[in-house]
C-alpha cells in the first residue's frame, strides 16, 4: 500500500517535470499579453504575436486568452489591484477610462513621440477616441468594431425582401414576413442584454450617448423610449427572439440561431462577418443598421493598454515596440481582414491582404464606410457600470419583465445621475 | 407463491429504479455523444444520439483551444501538495486535541470549528487582499495553503485518535519515544482509514474546484482544469457543443473512473464527511 | 460536544507534564496559525473593510461608516439577490430533502436489492463531478431553442419550458441543477441513518402488520430526524454559497433573476471594483451562516427526540 501510493506519487512529480515548460529564458525581455479573442480570431492573435516574436531576438511576447470581455475585464481588474497587471492587454473600450482614471496605465506619449517609424497620426482619428486621457497617450486602437445589421439573404429574397432594411419600418416589415411560428424561425433577434445594441439603435434615433455635461446619459427623451418601444411592437408581432444567456453568452447563443436559420436577421458586431459568412449555409448580407431618423455609428471593440507603469524603461521600451506593431499598417491590415474589424488606417486598409481579402468577402468594409457617423462616448472611470448594470438592465427590465418605457429611461437616467453626484 | 399484486409492485419498482438511474446517468451518456459530434449534429433536430462517426477531432481542437496540459499538470500539482501536505498539519493538530491536555485547548477546538463553519465564499475578498500585498496572487501557494489547515480532517482525526487507548501512548513513551514518533509512527497506522477518507475527499475537492482558482489565478501557468475547461466556454465565437464537451469530458473522465475504481471507498467518505 | 475535555485541577506540575503541555502548543501551532490567518483574520478584515469606500484599483480605502450597508440595503439589485438567494435555498433544500427521505427509505426496501445498491451508486456520481462541467451540459441541455429538453419535450408535443431564458423560471433551473447533482448525496446520508435504525423496531411493526406508508411515517422519518435535521442545517449552507453554477449558466441574469449572494459578492468586488460593497454582502452571509449554524447548535444540544 505504501510503496503503491509513493509510486503514483513518483510518477505524478515526474509528470509534472517532464510537462514542465521547456522555455528557457535567454536574455529576452519577456512581455505578457491579455487578450479576449478565443476561437479563429485567438489563432490569429497567436499567429500575429508568434510572427513578431521570430521578427526578432529581443522581446517575447507571452500571448495568454482570459476569457470574453467581461470574464477578461474582471481578471484584469483583479489583477491589477493586486500590482499584477499584465505588461499589455486588449480591453474592451468603455473600460479604458476607468484605469486611466486611476493612473493605472503607462502613459505613451514619450515612446510614440520618439518613434520615428510609427506615426500615431496615421490612425483614423474616428478610432482615437478611447487614446488620449488628460493629454497622455494612454491606449491605442486594436480590434475595433460597430454594430452592423445581418441577414440572411435566402430568406429575405423568398420573402420578397430584394435589398436589406433600411429603416426601422422596413425592418419591421421584414423581420414580420420571415417569420413563421410553425417552422419555429423568427425575422429578428437582437441580444438585448447587451446595451450596446440598444445604444446603436437609440442613436439612430437623435439620441446622445451622454448629455452636454457628461455626467448623465444623453437620450432621457423619445429617442431613449423609440427603440425599446419598437422591440416591445416586433414581440407583439412575434418576430423578436430572444437569445438565452447574459452578456456576451446571449451574442454566442444569437450567432447560434442565425446560422441555424432560426433568426433571419440579427445585429451583431462587424467582427463577427468573416465567421457567420464561413460558417453559414447560406448567402450572409450585411448592412448598417436600421435608422430612424439618422444614420450614427457606435464604437466598440477593444484597445491596447499597458499596466506596465513599473517596468523597467527597457521593457517600457518594448511594450511600444509591440504595441506600434500591432497598430501597423500590415499587422492592423491582417487583423482587419481575419475577422470584420476596423483596419485603422489609411495603410492598413491599403495593405495587400486586406485587399484580396476585400475582394473576397464584399462586406469586410462595412465599418469603413461608418467611421464618418461615429459618435462622441464617454470617457471616464463611471461607464462601463452605466452601460452595463444601468442600461442593459433596464433594457431587460422592459423587455423580459413588463416595465414600460417610459420608467425604464427615467430610472436610467435618475440612476446615472446618482452615479456621478 | 408471490402474488399478482406482487409481481406488478414490483415491476413497477424495477421501472422507478431505472428512471432514477436514466435521469442521473444520461447527462454523462450524453456528454460522451456530444464529444464526437460533428458541429452540424449538435445542433441537429431532432438530437442525434449516436455521432455519425468516431474521431478525436474535438479532443483534438480543445487541445489547441486551450492549454490542457499546463492545466493537468497545475490541478495535479495542487491536488497532490494539499492531499500530503495536509497531514504534516492536521495530525498533530488532531493529536494534540485528542491527547494532549493543555490549557488553550478548548479555545483551539474552537478555532477548528469556527474553520469548518466559515465558508471560503465569505473569506475571499480578505485573503484576495492578503495575498495581492504579499505578492502571492498566482502562485501555487495561494491554491495550496489555504486548504492544508484542513478543519474538517483535524476534527474527523481527533475522533479516531480518541478512541486509541491512552495505554498505546503510555507504553510508547516508557520506551522513550517521541511524540512525533508516537503520532507517525504508532498513531498514524491506526488511523488509516480515517487518513484515506481526508485525502479521497480534498482531492476531489480540489480537483473540482472552481471558486477559488478562479480568484487566485490570472495567468495560464497557474490555472487548474476547470478553469481552463470553464474559458472555452466562451472561447469562440459561436457555441461549440462538440468541442465543449469534449473539454468536460477531460475534466470529468479521471473522477468517473477513480469513483468507478472506489466508488464505495468514497461513498464512505462521503458519509464520514456528512454525518461526523 | 466538549465533554472530554475536562481541564485537569490545577496541582503542582511534573517536568514531564510540563513537556507535554508544550508539546500540545507545539503541535497546534502551525494548524491553528493557519486557520487564524485564513478565517478568524479575514472576519475581522471582512468587516473594517466594509465600512470604508473606495475603489479596487486605487485601493483607497476612506471611512465611510455604515454607508456601504445603507448603499446595498437601499438598492433595488440587493434586496433582489438576497430574495433570490433564499428563495433558491429554500427550493433546493426542500426538494433536494423530501427526495432524499423518500428515495432513501425505497432504496432500503427489501425488493431487488442489487438494483438499489446500483441505483444507488449511478446516483452518487454527479457528487463527485465538477460544477463546471454539470452546469454547462445542463446549460446546454436547458437551452430554449437548440436544447436537448425542449426538443425532446416538443417531440412529445408537450410545451416547451423556457428554463434559463425567463427570469421566471431561470432561478428554478439553476435549482434543479444543483437538486440533481447532490441528491445521490444526500441519499446516501439518509441512507446511512436508517441503517442504523435497530431491527428490532421494525420487527415489532412487522408483528403488528402495519402498513408500510405508517412504518414509514411512524418510524422511519422519526428515527432519523437527526440526520434530517442535521442534513437540512448542510444543503441550506451548501445552498447560501452558490456561485459556480450561476456563474457558468447565468451570469446572474436575465434580469438579476439568478444573482445570489456570493455572485453579488464577486461581481462588486472585481467587476465594478467596489469592494467596501462587496465586504458589507460579505458580512450579511456571514450573518446567514452564523444564523443556521447557531440554529443547529441549539438543536443538537437539545436533540430531537425519539420513543
Amino acid at each position: 500500500m505504501k510503496k503503491a501510493v509513493l509510486v503514483i506519487v513518483a510518477m505524478l512529480m515526474a509528470f509534472c517535470l517532464l510537462t514542465a515548460s521547456a522555455f528557457a529564458d535567454d536574455g529576452k525581455i519577456t512581455l505578457e499579453f491579455w487578450h479576449s479573442m478565443g476561437s479563429k480570431t485567438g489563432e490569429l492573435i497567436q499567429e500575429i504575436v508568434d510572427e513578431f516574436n521570430a521578427s526578432q531576438d529581443e522581446i517575447y511576447i507571452d500571448c495568454i486568452y482570459q476569457g470574453d470581455y467581461t470574464t477578461g475585464g474582471t481578471k484584469i481588474q483583479a489583477a491589477v489591484a493586486s500590482g499584477n497587471g499584465p505588461a499589455i492587454a486588449q480591453i474592451e473600450i468603455t473600460r479604458v477610462g476607468m484605469y486611466a482614471a486611476a493612473g493605472a496605465l503607462l502613459d505613451l506619449t514619450p515612446y510614440a513621440e520618439a518613434d520615428e517609424n510609427f506615426d500615431v497620426k496615421s490612425l483614423y482619428p474616428g478610432v482615437m477616441d478611447f487614446s488620449y486621457y488628460d493629454g497622455q497617450l494612454v491606449s491605442l486602437p486594436n480590434g475595433r468594431s460597430v454594430p452592423v445589421m445581418y441577414y440572411n439573404v435566402d430568406a429575405l429574397k423568398a420573402a420578397g425582401f430584394e435589398k436589406a432594411p433600411e429603416n426601422w419600418e422596413e425592418l419591421r416589415a421584414a423581420a414580420a414576413a420571415t417569420t413563421d411560428p410553425e417552422k419555429g424561425t423568427y425575422g429578428y433577434g437582437c441580444p438585448i442584454g447587451d446595451s450596446w445594441y440598444y445604444l446603436a439603435l437609440m442613436l439612430t434615433a437623435g439620441g446622445q450617448v451622454y448629455n452636454e455635461e457628461g455626467n448623465n446619459i444623453g437620450f432621457h427623451n423619445e429617442a431613449g423610449i423609440k427603440p425599446l418601444q419598437l422591440w416591445l411592437d416586433m414581440i407583439s408581432d412575434g418576430s423578436l427572439y430572444l437569445p438565452d444567456g447574459d452578456d456576451y453568452a446571449s451574442n454566442s447563443a444569437l450567432r447560434n440561431s442565425f446560422m441555424a436559420g432560426i433568426c433571419n436577421i440579427t445585429m451583431q458586431s462587424s467582427a463577427q462577418y468573416r465567421s457567420l459568412a464561413d460558417n453559414s449555409p447560406f448567402e450572409v448580407g450585411v448592412a448598417y443598421i436600421p435608422k430612424d431618423v439618422t444614420y450614427a455609428a457606435i464604437p466598440g471593440g477593444s484597445n491596447l493598454v499597458s499596466f506596465g507603469t513599473n517596468l523597467s524603461e527597457e521593457e517600457k521600451q518594448a511594450v511600444w515596440t509591440f504595441m506600434s506593431y500591432m497598430c501597423s499598417g500590415d499587422v492592423a491590415g491582417k487583423y482587419a481582414a481575419g475577422t470584420g474589424y476596423l483596419p485603422t488606417s489609411d495603410a492598413a486598409l491599403n495593405s495587400a491582404i486586406y485587399q484580396e481579402k476585400l475582394a473576397q468577402y464584399p462586406y469586410l468594409d462595412i465599418a469603413v464606410g461608418q467611421l464618418e457617423y461615429f459618435v462622441k462616448m464617454p470617457f471616464d472611470e463611471t461607464y462601463t457600470e452605466v452601460k452595463d448594470a444601468i442600461v442593459g438592465r433596464y433594457t431587460q427590465e422592459v423587455i423580459i419583465n413588463g416595465m414600460s418605457p417610459e420608467d425604464a429611461v427615467e430610472a436610467m437616467w435618475e440612476e446615472t445621475g446618482e452615479l456621478y453626484e | 407463491m408471490k402474488t399478482t399484486k406482487d409481481r406488478i409492485l414490483n415491476v413497477l419498482d424495477i421501472l422507478g429504479k431505472l428512471i432514477i438511474i436514466v435521469i442521473m446517468a444520461f447527462p454523462f451518456l450524453w456528454m460522451i455523444s456530444a464529444s464526437f459530434q460533428t458541429l452540424q449534429e449538435t445542433i441537429a433536430v431532432p438530437p442525434t444520439l449516436i455521432p455519425g462517426q468516431f474521431n478525436f477531432d474535438n479532443f483534438k481542437e480543445v487541445f489547441k483551444t486551450v492549454n490542457v496540459w499546463q492545466y493537468l499538470r497545475n490541478s495535479l500539482i495542487v491536488c497532490t501538495c494539499v492531499v500530503f501536505l495536509q497531514y504534516l498539519i492536521i495530525v498533530p493538530a488532531a493529536y494534540s486535541l485528542a491527547k494532549i491536555d493543555y490549557k488553550a485547548k478548548p479555545l483551539m477546538f474552537a478555532l477548528v470549528m469556527v474553520g469548518q463553519m466559515i465558508p471560503m465564499q465569505i473569506t475571499f475578498l480578505p485573503i484576495y487582499f492578503m495575498f495581492s500585498k504579499a505578492n502571492l496572487m498566482d502562485t501555487y501557494t495561494a491554491l495550496i495553503v489555504p486548504f492544508i489547515s484542513n478543519p474538517f480532517g483535524i476534527f474527523l482525526l481527533r475522533q479516531y485518535f480518541m478512541q486509541v487507548p491512552s495505554e498505546v501512548i503510555e507504553a510508547a513513551k516508557l520506551d522513550d519515544a517521541s511524540d512525533i514518533k508516537i503520532m507517525f509512527k504508532i498513531m498514524m497506522p491506526m488511523v488509516k482509514s480515517a487518513l484515506v477518507t481526508i485525502g479521497l475527499l480534498s482531492f476531489i475537492s480540489n480537483w473540482n474546484g472552481y471558486f477559488w482558482p478562479l480568484i487566485m489565478t490570472n495567468k495560464d501557468a497557474f490555472r487548474t482544469l476547470p478553469i481552463g475547461i470553464a474559458l472555452l466556454k466562451d472561447a469562440d465565437s459561436l457555441q461549440r457543443w462538440n468541442v465543449i464537451m469534449a473539454g468536460n469530458l477531460l475534466l470529468v473522465l479521471p473522477m468517473l473512473l477513480l469513483y468507478i475504481l472506489a466508488s464505495k471507498k468514497i461513498r464512505n467518505a462521503f458519509v464520514y464527511s456528512g454525518i461526523k | 460536544m466538549n465533554g472530554e475535555m475536562v481541564i485537569p485541577k490545577k496541582r503542582k506540575l511534573d517536568k514531564n507534564q510540563i513537556r507535554e503541555r508544550i508539546s500540545g502548543y507545539i503541535l497546534m501551532a502551525p494548524a491553528a496559525i493557519l486557520l487564524f490567518v485564513f478565517t478568524v483574520y479575514p472576519i475581522g478584515f471582512l468587516f473594517y473593510r466594509s465600512l470604508h469606500g473606495g475603489n479596487l484599483i486605487t485601493n483607497d480605502p476612506k471611512y465611510t461608516g455604515f454607508k456601504n450597508y445603507e448603499k446595498i440595503f437601499k438598492s433595488a439589485d440587493f434586496q433582489k439577490v438576497l430574495l433570490n438567494t433564499l428563495t433558491y435555498t429554500l427550493i433546493t433544500v426542500v426538494i433536494t430533502i423530501i427526495l432524499a427521505v423518500i428515495i432513501a427509505a425505497w432504496l432500503k426496501g427489501s425488493r431487488n436489492p442489487k438494483l438499489n445498491e446500483f441505483t444507488q451508486t449511478v446516483m452518487f456520481t454527479p457528487h463527485v463531478i465538477s460544477m463546471v462541467s454539470v452546469a454547462t451540459l445542463f446549460l446546454w441541455m436547458m437551452d430554449s431553442k437548440n436544447g436537448l429538453f425542449n426538443t425532446v419535450l416538443q417531440a412529445l408535443g408537450l410545451p416547451q419550458g423556457t428554463f434559463i431564458s425567463s427570469p421566471s423560471t431561470a432561478l428554478f433551473s439553476v435549482a434543479l441543477v444543483q437538486i440533481w447533482k447532490s441528491l445521490g448525496y444526500y441519499v446516501l446520508l439518509i441512507m446511512a441513518a436508517i441503517q442504523n435504525i435497530p431491527q428490532s423496531v421494525y420487527e415489532a411493526a412487522e408483528m403488528d402488520d402495519t402498513p408500510k406508508l405508517r412504518v414509514f411515517f411512524k418510524i422511519t422519518i422519526p428515527m432519523i430526524s437527526p440526520t434530517i435535521l442535521f442534513t437540512t442545517v448542510v444543503a441550506t449552507i451548501a445552498s447560501f454559497k452558490v456561485f459556480d453554477s450561476v456563474s457558468i449558466m447565468t451570469g446572474g441574469g436575465p434580469v438579476n433573476a439568478t444573482n445570489t449572494l456570493v455572485y453579488y459578492i464577486y461581481d462588486y468586488a472585481f467587476r465594478y471594483g467596489k469592494p467596501g460593497q462587496a465586504s458589507a454582502a460579505g458580512i450579511i452571509l456571514l450573518i446567514f451562516v452564523c444564523i443556521i449554524t447557531f440554529i443547529q447548535f441549539q438543536v443538537s444540544k437539545s436533540r430531537v427526540h425519539y420513543q
